[in-house]
């Protein structure tokens, strides 16, 4: 049975409170296909008897559930070719020469969802830059739910998932097979640290970054939001810091402290120079 | 909840290909194809031979003379086509049949993958660069992970990617995505691995609506296959509605990079329309 307004209305209103994910009016088929199954996990039979129930309840695990069934999880590896062309051409080079003295490399991976990022990142690290043996390489990678955190963590993917932009040469050295599906060998899977973090609620103390990775995700909230989110990393990037976002996203019009570096066939951004330092800036002055 | 294992194993349980035919495959994905060694498998398939002959004097290549020999018809046709129509041997019964969750009609799959393959022998009298030899065969199989996949889905889940195109206004893979979490070129590109072919042809498949994700030559012209395919053979739900801004600059720029004008693709639209029944009749 098709939610009524009422009801598409408080979930969207759930969701956008909870994670700040604005769901269009014109996503109800999505939100029926989606909260169905929930549902039933529950044991009701239709997605009305689910917002009955989190009306209700208000908060708590179900409507947990309602936003992990409502975030959308698509990801890949090497995910659109060229920002990894970047990250390997000019800004790993670049940032690891201004690191030399220090010998230290922390990367973050925003809304990381399964984990396929940041593992890209570190097979990157580990395929080209073998000069960073005896780094301090840290790879944070965060995401609002729990259970694709999990899934993260444990590292295997199946052939459908690996099969999504992975080069064939990558699969056979940093993977062991495993039946239908494929486990990420130790030695990549331990250079990635999955934390829980909702980019809406307060942010916990971080590091400070050299490169963020915070793809396709700006996309999903409105602006306000976006603008916390941007100026948030901002405060956590280090002056000479890259932040690389989806192909889809910009800064221009949403935070103008941030200048667009084209990159062949793809761009990324770093923190205006001559602007007020936020904290990255002077906690990288001070060698952090 | 569509369980993906089941889909993998739907399209690993899938018949194999005869022999000659990923041989040809290996040998159309080579940089430098040599046309005697593709003779020397047709040759030793009677069944190909046949197929070959009666291509190579169809409307398709626009004989001036008929050919006799296997010899002949592989030089007429060229490789990538010789390629494509031993693939059409294999899979055209079973692309042929209707697909109800995708609101497609006996023949109508079949038809639009054939359409696909005709974009590009017609639009390479456009394009200033030339297609990847392998993507006449992607191009013809882009399609083939919706066989597998409809296997899988309700009445409730097919009406519910009708409604993501219709009200929520995303294209067909993009609703597929959303509601199932793979699309159906993930799909074939699982066929097509299974069946050993070379990994140009399973990218071209797998990324026909993504070209971008991978950014390689045989997913751009699998793309402009598939689009040029649509607007002459529209097949089911992937006919979009209306074309968005994404979609049109998408377009726009695998145009681009085979060098091919905007105004040119109605002349190829309509060079595929006036061969599409001869050919379609011919691989049927």
């Amino acid at each position: 049975m098709p939610l009524n307004t009422a009801d598409l209305d408080y979930l969207r209103s759930l969701v956008l409170k909870r994670s700040g994910i604005v769901l269009g009016e014109e996503k109800a088929y999505l939100m029926e296909s989606r909260l169905l199954p929930v549902a039933r996990v529950e044991g009701m039979n239709t997605t009305t008897e689910l917002v009955e129930r989190l009306r209700q309840t208000q908060a708590g695990k179900l409507a947990d559930a309602v936003v992990d069934a409502m975030t959308t999880n698509e990801t890949l590896f090497f995910r659109d070719v060229h920002p990894f062309e970047a990250l390997k051409k000019i800004v790993l080079p670049e940032t690891i020469q201004a690191r030399t003295p220090e010998r230290k490399l922390h990367i973050w991976c925003g809304a990381c969802s399964t984990g396929q990022e940041p593992y890209s990142i570190s097979m990157m690290i580990r395929e080209h830059f073998p000069q960073l043996g005896g780094w301090e390489i840290k790879i944070l990678a965060t995401d609002l739910s729990k259970e694709v955190l999990g899934r993260a963590r444990r590292g295997v993917f199946s052939q459908l998932e690996v099969n999504r932009g992975l080069p064939a040469p990558m699969l056979i050295k940093y993977f062991k097979q495993s039946g239908t599906t494929w486990e990420l060998k130790p030695e990549i899977r331990q250079m990635v640290e999955f934390r829980e973090f909702n980019l809406i609620e307060p942010w916990p103390p971080m590091p400070v970054f050299d490169i963020v990775f915070m793809r396709n995700v700006l996309i999903y909230f409105d602006v306000p939001t976006k603008q916390k989110i941007l100026g948030g990393i901002r405060q956590r990037l280090r002056k000479d810091g890259v932040l690389f976002l989806g192909g889809a996203e910009t800064t221009l019009h949403v935070d103008d402290a941030y200048e667009r570096v084209p990159y062949e066939k793809s761009s990324f951004y770093r923190p205006k120079a001559g602007l007020p330092a936020g904290a990255g800036g002077a906690a990288a002055r001070a060698g952090r | 909840m569509l369980n993906h294992d089941e889909v993998i194993r739907a399209a690993y349980e899938m018949q194999p290909l005869p022999a000659s035919v990923r041989r040809l495959a290996t040998l159309v994905d080579r940089d430098d194809v040599d046309l005697a060694e593709i003779i020397d498998v047709v040759s030793l398939d009677p069944m190909l031979t046949m197929k070959v002959l009666r291509i190579a004097n169809s409307a398709f290549s626009s004989p001036r003379s008929s050919v006799e020999t296997a010899r002949e018809a592989v030089i007429r046709l060229g490789a990538d086509m010789v390629l494509g129509i031993s693939m059409s041997v294999c899979v055209g019964p079973t692309m042929s049949k209707p697909i109800r969750a995708y609101d497609l009609e006996t023949g109508d799959l079949w038809r639009h993958s054939i359409a696909a393959a005709l974009a590009l022998e017609v639009g390479r009298k456009y394009s200033k660069h030339g297609f990847p030899q392998v993507a006449f065969t992607a191009a013809l199989l882009h399609d083939i992970g919706k066989n597998i996949l409809a296997r899988f889905l309700d009445e409730a889940t097919a009406e519910t990617l009708r409604r993501g195109v219709l009200e929520g206004g995303v294209e067909f893979h993009e609703a597929e995505l959303e509601v199932l979490s793979l699309h159906h070129g993930e799909v074939g590109a699982l066929v097509a691995r299974h069946w050993s072919l070379p990994e140009s042809i399973v990218i071209g498949i797998q990324h026909h609506h993504t070209p971008e994700l991978v950014d390689q030559d045989v997913s751009h012209a699998t793309h402009l296959a598939n689009e040029i395919a649509i607007a002459v053979s529209p097949a089911g739900l992937a006919a979009p509605a209306t074309s968005s801004p994404e979609r049109e600059a998408r377009f726009i720029e695998t145009l681009a990079r085979f060098g091919i004008k905007r105004d040119d693709v109605e002349h190829i639209c309509e060079g595929v329309k006036s061969r599409l029944d001869h050919v379609y009749a011919g691989v049927s």
